[in-house]
């Protein structure tokens, strides 16, 4: 089992800046946090709309002492605060993930995955039986579930049959649970603390992050040369660049 | 096109609570060839989705709809606000464009549904967000939509000549059927083969004479003294070489008919069967904007008995503030505009107990009644009730005026009587008469009787299929709500919508409806 680790690019057209956690986080749990809202009749018929639903990732890394760990997340930190975005992983040789080539059936057991778009972060990271995968859909209603992975053969997972219906869906998204291709501060938390230290000599990394809603549909259809870390005639693509074009994507967001 | 029933079925709440995706896009409409575009093309949305930029802020839009107001028979103008994230969209608006916000629960735009249509007003940025203020499209008829300056009134360009009889004559006498002018390029009619031309500094008074063929230097098959100019045959029709004379702008039809082709006309033909009258004469309103079958509906209920249903409608100048001068001759006949599910239509007064029209909404706990919010005895927009309404029709009529009398007062004051102008008229004096006895009988009522107003709100937007005009029942017994004579409103008395308010940025839709009382059936 390899460690925690975070990427992220200080400056656009830049390199990443990999982060290796040391070890495994403290915590790392999440759910779905929709923006609704309803009405009930007087005899409790209800209507009610969603419009957006954030995912809200708490994540914990406490009381190491590695000083020079705590010099590169300070760092991180700033950028942070500052809205950017960092990727994730609670375990570096599991980072893995990817948009399934079809959309599949409740039942399904084969999934096949196509574009990686963070592939080269952790280059060498593979799934393998036993591991547990997220198969999530895009906004506002989006639909996820943990499946067990039985096998892996080349692009082919094998998983538990599958509980959604997902036929319809534009794009569905399939990643180890423990990798988070995308994570900000919520504008509300930006500038509470998220890195302290005990007696300075112990530091702890918590913080509860968002996955922006727009995030996972901002990287569907990448073409090769979009593919995150490449070379362009600026640099390497960063998460933020991408975030940032004003570029419909194919479906859902 | 009306809704889907799918998508209406959509917004009902549901026994089991369902919670729906909801999705929006907010895209320029398209005009007709030769009208300008107005900046360019808008399509923004609230996701992200091939072909719109979703810019739509998360909160902070907000939506009302015009109100009808009764006896007046206009209504006030709704306004859409629409929030931004911080992206310049300027050079892609401008003042007076069109744009529709359509709503979807699926991935597909095909299945969104327009639920306003409008104009840009006004777009403001404050505290990093856009908003984009939208006026109810009827808002925009007070002008063409035209860029070149000059050409926004409706009649803009009505031609003009003179009388130029050839010698010994010096002029047209009293009774002619022909007029020689110098040239009678640019006169036109409305397709329906009859013209009419403006006569001025004539002998006795300005008059119009009506014409059924042209030359190039004459007017023919003139019926002089036309369209209620010379009523009663004592003016002298007649006018000296020089007199000036103007094309009039001259449609005949079925009122509701009329109003359509004005909203419908381009001049090329080319914007479907209701593009019949010359460009200027009209606003050139792309057809997917105008709902014709809702319209169409109306008319039928707008029926004389005798069954020839036509008006003689005219404007001898050009009209600045469009608008008003269609409803100076819809409203006296209880005719209005009103969006209905996202398109505008013409529709007309109805009595509830007659008609059920065809977006009737049953207000009832299982399709969403959520409280009622106010009740009035007596609507107060209704100050009094008028015992006496007297339908003039046109300036061919009078003495001969319709007259609606009741028997009996029911509240004070009494209004005494009230007199219902209608400025156009059919030229058959049987077919006017049949016309004020029509109106008489539909619009009359809610002169004489004020109606009690109901004010609810209602979860989901099932009824913003509705609009002002349509007609309604209430099931209010979980309140024990009666009605003034102290009948249940446990839905089988019909009132009629005046306003429907679903904000589609929230859970709910308001609705405002009036219950007239039916004087046969109420005891009165």
């Amino acid at each position: 089992m390899g460690n925690a680790y975070a990427w992220w690019y200080p400056q656009e057209g830049g390199t990443v800046e990999a982060i290796d956690l040391g070890g495994p986080l403290s915590d790392l749990d999440d759910h779905p946090a929709p923006t609704q809202v309803g009405a009930r009749s007087v005899s409790g018929h209800e209507f009610s709309i969603q419009t957006l639903s954030d995912t809200v990732v708490r994540v914990s890394l406490e009381d190491f002492d590695d000083h020079a760990l705590y010099r590169k997340l300070k760092a991180l930190e700033g950028h942070l605060f500052r809205g950017g975005t960092f990727a994730l992983a609670a375990d570096v040789d599991k980072a893995v993930a990817g948009y399934l080539v079809a959309s599949p059936t409740r039942g399904a057991t084969s999934l096949v995955l196509g574009d990686t778009p963070w592939s080269t972060l952790a280059p060498s990271a593979v799934l393998a039986a036993n591991d547990e995968v997220v198969v999530e859909t895009g906004q506002p209603m989006p639909r996820s579930e943990i499946a067990l992975v039985s096998g892996v053969s080349g692009s082919t997972i094998t998983t538990g049959a599958l509980v959604h219906d997902l036929i319809d869906e534009p794009w569905v998204l399939l990643r180890h649970q423990g990798f988070y291709p995308g994570l900000r501060l919520p504008m509300a938390a930006r500038g509470r603390q998220i890195l302290s230290t005990k007696r300075r000599v112990v530091h702890t990394f918590s913080a509860t992050f968002e996955v922006p809603p727009p995030f996972y549909g901002a990287f569907v259809d990448l073409a090769s040369a979009d593919v995150l870390g490449s070379t362009t005639s600026d640099g390497e693509l960063t998460i933020e660049e991408i975030l940032t074009r004003d570029r419909p994507t194919r479906g859902g967001t | 096109m009306p809704w889907d029933p799918d998508f209406i079925e959509q917004l009902l709440p549901t026994a089991g609570g369902v919670t729906r995706p909801a999705r929006y896009l907010l895209e320029s409409e398209s005009v007709p060839e030769g009208m300008p575009s107005w900046g360019g093309s808008l399509a923004l949305s609230s996701f992200a989705v091939s072909g719109y930029t979703p810019i739509l802020a998360e909160r902070g839009h907000s939506i009302t709809y015009g109100e009808l107001t009764v006896r007046e028979w206009t209504a006030s103008r709704g306004m859409l606000t629409i929030a931004l994230v911080d992206v310049d969209i300027r050079s892609r608006i401008a003042r007076g464009q069109i744009v529709t916000l359509r709503v979807g629960f699926t991935e597909d735009v095909a299945d969104f549904e327009p639920v306003f249509r409008g104009v840009i007003r006004s777009h403001a940025w404050s505290a990093g967000t856009w908003k984009l203020q939208i006026e109810e499209i009827t808002g925009a008829l007070r002008s063409r939509f035209v860029g070149t300056v000059g050409e926004s009134p409706l009649f803009w360009d009505l031609a003009s000549t003179e009388v130029d009889e050839p010698g010994p004559a010096t002029g047209i006498l009293d009774g002619h059927t022909t007029v020689t002018v110098l040239d009678t390029t640019g006169f036109r009619e409305d397709g329906g083969g009859v013209g009419a031309i403006l006569i001025s500094d004539g002998v006795d008074g300005d008059f119009i004479d009506t014409y059924t063929g042209t030359t190039a230097t004459e007017f023919t098959g003139v019926n002089d003294g036309a369209l209620g100019t010379d009523p009663d045959g004592s003016l002298y029709a007649g006018a000296g070489n020089g007199s000036a004379v103007t094309e009039v702008a001259y449609m005949v039809g079925h009122p509701i008919t009329v109003a359509l082709r004005i909203l419908h006309s381009t001049g090329t033909g080319d914007n479907g069967n209701l593009d019949t009258l010359p460009a200027s004469w009209g606003y050139g309103l792309p057809k997917a904007l105008v709902d014709q079958s809702d319209a169409a509906k109306f008319r039928g209920y707008m029926d004389p008995t005798g069954g020839a249903n036509d008006w003689n409608i005219f404007a001898t100048e050009p009209q600045g503030n469009g608008l008003t001068w269609l409803q100076g001759w819809m409203a006296p006949a209880g005719m209005f505009f009103a969006l209905h599910q996202g398109e505008i239509t013409v529709r007309c007064a109805v009595l509830p107990w007659l008609q059920q029209t065809p977006s009737h909404i049953d207000i009832t706990p299982e399709t969403g009644l959520q409280s009622i919010d106010a009740y009035h005895t007596y609507e107060p927009s209704c100050p009094m009730e008028y015992s006496t309404v007297e339908i003039e029709q046109g300036p061919l009529n009078p003495p001969d005026d319709y007259v609606a009398q009741t028997e009996e007062i029911t509240n004070l004051p009494d209004g005494g009587t009230l007199v219902r102008s209608v400025p156009f008229a059919s030229l058959d004096a049987l077919t006017s008469q049949d016309w004020r006895m029509e109106i008489g009988a539909r619009v009359a009522p809610w002169d004489q009787r004020t109606p009690e107003r109901v004010e609810l709100t209602m979860a989901g937007w099932w009824a913003g299929q509705a609009a002002p005009g349509d007609t309604c029942t209430l099931d209010a017994r979980r309140w024990g709500l009666t009605d003034r004579y102290g009948a249940p409103f446990d839905g089988t008395r019909r009132g009629l919508v005046t306003s429907v308010q679903p904000n589609w940025f929230g859970a709910t839709t308001r609705v405002v409806a009036l219950f007239l009382p039916n004087d046969d059936e109420e005891g009165v």
